[in-house]
Order: C-alpha cells, then structure tokens, then sequence
C-alpha cells in the first residue's frame, strides 16, 4: 500500500528537488542568522576607525575582505549591512503587501469602489516607481525609515493591482457563494475564503519584491537620500567606495557583490515558491 | 486609426493633469518656505513678506495650483531657489541628455534582449542559448549604479578605452558614441535579460506555428522567413515590455547620470531633493512623468503598425 501524501509534503518535495532555489534558500538563511547574531558573528565594530589600517586589500590579516578609507573592516560592515538590507526589504514589502492587498481585495470585491481605488493606483503608476520614491523622500526628507516608507508606497499599486485581479476571479467562485447563501459576513468571505485562496501568487511576488526593495533601498542609499554614513548600509558603502575607485576598487565592489547574491537569492526563492505551487506542475 | 490616435491623446490630458496634482499638492506639504529660501538668510520679515506676495504664496492652495497650472501651461515653470534662474530653461538644457541616455539604453536593450532572443529561439540549446538564462538571473539582480562604477573602472580606469563621465562631445560624432556606451550599458542591462527571455519564448511559439512550416516548404530563406513571418507575429508582448522599460530607464536616469556625471533631467532632480528647491523638483519629476504617457502612446499605436490585423478604429 503507498503512504499517501499531503499537498504541502507534496510541494516541499517539489521545492527540495529545484537545487538553486535551495540553494537561495540557504543562502538568505545564512544572511537571516548572521544579521540577528551580528554582534557575535563581526569581528570588529562596524564603525570603528583605524588609521594606520586604511585601504588594507583583501585576504590581509585580520581583515579577511580588507578595510575602507577609514580602516574600518568591509567583513564586519558587511554583516550589519546585511541587517539593514533585510530588514528594509521586509518591512518595505511587507507594509506594501499589507496596504496593497487591503486595497486589492476592497477594490476587486465592492464593485462600487473598484473604479475608485484603481484610478488611484493608476496614476501611482503613471509615474516610474523610483520617481515615486524620490517624491516621498523629498517630502519626509533624507533617511532610511524614510526610504523604507518610500519603498512601501510604490509597491502598493503593485500589490493592489495583483490582488484586485485575483480576487475578482474568486468572487465568482461556488465556494464564496456557497458562504454568502450561508449567510457569513462580509469580512469573513474576504479573510477566510477568498484570502487563502488567492495567496500563493501575492507570496511569489512578494519575494521577488524584496530583492527589488533591497535594490532600491540601496540605490537611493547610494544616491545621498537615503541611509547616510557612517551607517555600514550596502548602498553607502558603495558611495564610499567609488572615492577609492582609482586605488581601491574592492570598497566598492565587495558590498556590491553582497547585494547581487542577495537579490538573486530572493528572485530564484521567488521562482522555486512559484513552481512549487504551481498545481500544473509535472512532478 | 486617427480617430484612436485623437482618443489617446485626449485620455493624455487628464493623465498629465493627474500628475501635476500629485507633483504639486505632494511638494506642497514639503516642509521649508519657499520665500524664506529665495530671500536668503539675511533678509528681513518684510522682504520675504514682499517675495511671498510676489510669488502668490499668501494666496490659498487651490489658487495657487491653478496660477501653477497656468503658468505651466505657458512654458512657465518657475524660479529656481538655488539658482534664482528660470527653471524651464534649466530643464530644457538638460532634457536632451537625459532623452539621449534613456534612448541609447533601450536601444542597447533591443540590440542584446532582442537579439539575443531571436537567435536563442532560433538556435535553441545551442552554447548562446544557454548561456543567456544565467545572464538574465545575473541582470535583473544586479545593482545599476555599481555595474557602471565597475564597467568605469574596468573600461574607464584600467583599459582606458572609454571616458569615465560626462558628455563632454556632440551626441552624434564618435567622440558622443563612446561618452554614452558605458552609462547607456549600466541602464540597458537591466532590462535585457527580461527582454531576451519574452523574445525567446515568443519566437519559439512561433516558430511552431504552421504558417512558418509552409514558409519553410515554400523555400524562402532562413533569414526571411525568421525576419518577416516569425518576428513580426512575436514582437507584440516584447514591444509592451520595452514600453514598461522606458518608464523603468526614465526613473533609473537619476541614478546613472549621478554615477557618470551626466548634466540632465535625472541628476537634477536628485540635486534639488537636496537643496530642496522644489520649482525645479516639479518641473523635472513632470517632465519625466510626461515623457513616460507620451512613450506609452508611441508604444500602443506602434501595435497597428507591427501587426495590421490590431485596428483601433
């Protein structure tokens, strides 16, 4: 007789068997756990400068990614770095997705306010996301909460334009009949019914997201506008960086390099939730 | 077709009118006085009173908007806060370099992401069509500004082939050519790996279909037959993903023009953020914001031409 298997056993199977999406997924645990045990895992302060350190290329003792302009350690930088790039990508998205998805499902179930909301969302569109960010940032002033909320704002339309698509074809849907002929309430066919079912897509895409957030976040960073120095943010090492570009090209390019495997471990996670969930899947 | 064409253009009023809203009520809130700012930090309470009235900054807000408006809608954007000069011809110095970048971007794009694409889907599993899936994963992640400070380094720094910034030739001469390669590359990266997977999947849909199998048993040439019968059936999706990464190369101008110190529209606006001067701030975020509608336009009529069969009429 053949064990059965449940839905979920049947997709982390699936999942295990996408080897770079795996691998993503290791690697965006590795930058989870060093980002909570930053103090333990950075073998300096990631603020602490030494003169007599300055420049020091990589693999040089004691400094295994080398040192800055200032003889702080790109190593220990980077591991706070880290912190501060998941911890916008997460919060970024995750307001964003909350907003949005609020804003999608309202405006895909009351077909009175869809016309509303959407127009709204269009002219947020209009504009090319950076744009928006930048308007937000002019606005709020320079900084990284304020680019956390810029972030959020420009996913908004995003999430809200996915979640309205989905939820306008699950209202038509037997089961959310069925709920409304028994009589539940509104909000319960919204959370409980229609929520879960239209889920799966919004999570894929919100991985994807966060890279992009991430990106954003460091390219505003990198710009002046968002994380100032001294704080070791991805983006302003970068900006640091390129002062040194002529003798120290590896202050720029390590930090660099980090944001790479970064976003491209969230697009592959991305993609491997996606085929995972993906019912028409061949196993 | 004229008749859709009038129609677009018409649903672009009331787009751009959106935009100046947003543009205005949004640096509206922005903190800091304007007429504070423009009188300089020894000037008296009677002064900035003086200029405040000048400006029509004691009227309403509504009003306000609508003296905006107007004066926008006569080529009249304003007084800068830093520079004191008219902002409309500030920008309009700066709108062709930004146009000039976002244009060779998009034409690096097609050039790799479409041709890539294409000879991918014609030669599948050949050495370039398996190279580009891992090229496309790298590009989409890859930060914009730090690709063009490498590529400066490499290209500008070492080999010293190509000019580390600015455009310092006349667009059209070699000289232009190579100012605008690597800040056009660092842009058109981005968007190739997205192009080059829309245009292989589209061509090997086509390529499937049986009018190219009788465009092969008629004998017509590989080149024909890939060019006229197959491309112009799968350009469709891919001109609509160029369209978004217009918009996309029209918001990322800010950045590469900050990396490679090019004197436009994008590094303008970063500028002003900074020194707060919002006339030029709403000047350059509407200008970017209009030329985005406008390429949106060019891109929805482009469909007709492409494939006859899409009337509007």
């Amino acid at each position: 007789m053949t064990k059965s298997t449940s839905l979920w056993q049947l997709r982390i199977r699936r999942f295990r068997k996408d080897r770079l999406a795996v691998v993503s997924l290791g690697i965006i645990s590795i930058l989870l756990i060093s980002a909570i045990l930053a103090q333990v895992i950075a073998p300096y302060d990631p603020a602490s400068q030494r003169m007599s350190e300055r420049r020091l290329p990589p693999g040089s003792p004691g400094h295994l990614l080398g040192t800055d302009g200032f003889g702080r350690d790109i190593a220990s930088r980077l591991v706070y770095g880290g912190r501060i790039s998941l911890m916008v990508g997460l919060v970024s998205v995750g307001v964003g997705m909350l907003i949005g998805m609020t804003l999608g499902l309202i405006a895909g179930y009351f077909k009175h306010l869809d016309n509303l909301i959407m127009r709204v969302m269009d002219i947020l569109l209009a504009f090319p996301g950076v744009l928006i960010a930048i308007i937000v940032v002019a606005i709020l002033g320079p900084g990284l909460y304020n680019v956390i909320i810029a972030i959020s704002v420009f996913s908004i339309p995003m999430f809200a334009r996915l979640t309205r698509g989905a939820t306008l074809s699950a209202k038509e849907e037997t089961y959310v009949l069925a709920a409304r002929s028994l009589g539940a309430p509104t909000s319960r066919i919204l959370l409980q019914h229609i929520l879960p079912n239209i889920v799966s897509p919004i999570i894929v895409f919100a991985t994807v997201r966060i890279g992009v957030s991430i990106l954003n976040a460091a390219a505003l960073s990198f710009l002046g506008i968002g994380a100032q120095p001294p704080m070791p943010e991805w983006g302003v090492m970068i900006s640091e960086g390129r002062n040194f570009l002529y003798t120290s090209p590896y202050i720029a390019f390590v930090p660099g390099l980090a944001i790479l495997i970064v976003v491209l471990s969230f697009n592959l996670l991305g993609d491997g939730i996606r085929d995972a969930l993906d019912p028409f899947q061949s196993d | 077709m004229a008749a859709y064409l009038i129609r677009r253009i018409l649903i672009l009023i009331p787009t751009l009118f959106a935009v100046t809203v947003v543009t205005f009520f949004a640096l509206h809130s922005a903190p800091g006085d304007p007429a504070s700012i423009l009188a300089g930090p020894e000037a008296s309470a009677q002064d900035i009173a003086n200029i405040r009235h000048k400006l029509g900054l004691d009227q309403p807000v509504i009003n306000q908007y609508f003296r905006y408006l107007w004066k926008l809608l006569h080529g009249d954007m304003g007084i800068s806060l830093t520079t004191r000069r008219s902002v409309t011809s500030m920008v309009l110095v700066r709108y062709p370099n930004t146009v000039r970048l976002a244009f060779a971007s998009i034409l690096i794009t097609i050039i790799l992401g479409v041709g890539g694409g294409v000879i991918a889907a014609i030669r599948p599993r050949s050495i370039l069509d398996n190279i580009t899936t891992p090229i496309a994963l790298v590009g989409v992640a890859m930060p914009g500004f730090w690709l063009g400070l490498m590529l400066m380094y490499l290209f500008g720094i070492k080999l010293r082939w190509l000019p580390v910034a600015g455009f310092t030739h006349p667009a059209w001469s070699w000289g232009g050519i190579k100012d605008i390669i690597m800040p056009a590359f660092s842009l058109g990266f981005l968007g190739v790996a997205s192009v080059l997977r829309l245009t292989r999947s589209s061509m090997l849909d086509v390529l499937g279909k049986e009018y190219i199998r009788t465009a092969w048993s008629k004998g017509l040439s590989e080149w024909r037959i890939i060019v006229k019968h197959a491309f112009r059936n799968a350009a469709i999706p891919v001109v609509t993903i160029l369209g978004m990464r217009m918009g996309i190369f029209l918001g990322g101008t800010v950045i590469i023009e900050s990396v490679f110190a090019i004197n436009g529209v994008g590094r303008m606006v970063l500028r002003s953020i900074l020194t707060r001067d919002y006339p030029v701030l709403a000047a350059s975020v509407l200008l970017i914001a209009a030329t985005f509608a406008i390429v949106n336009l060019l891109v929805d009529v482009s469909y007709s031409l492409i494939d006859v069969r899409i009337r509007y009429d």
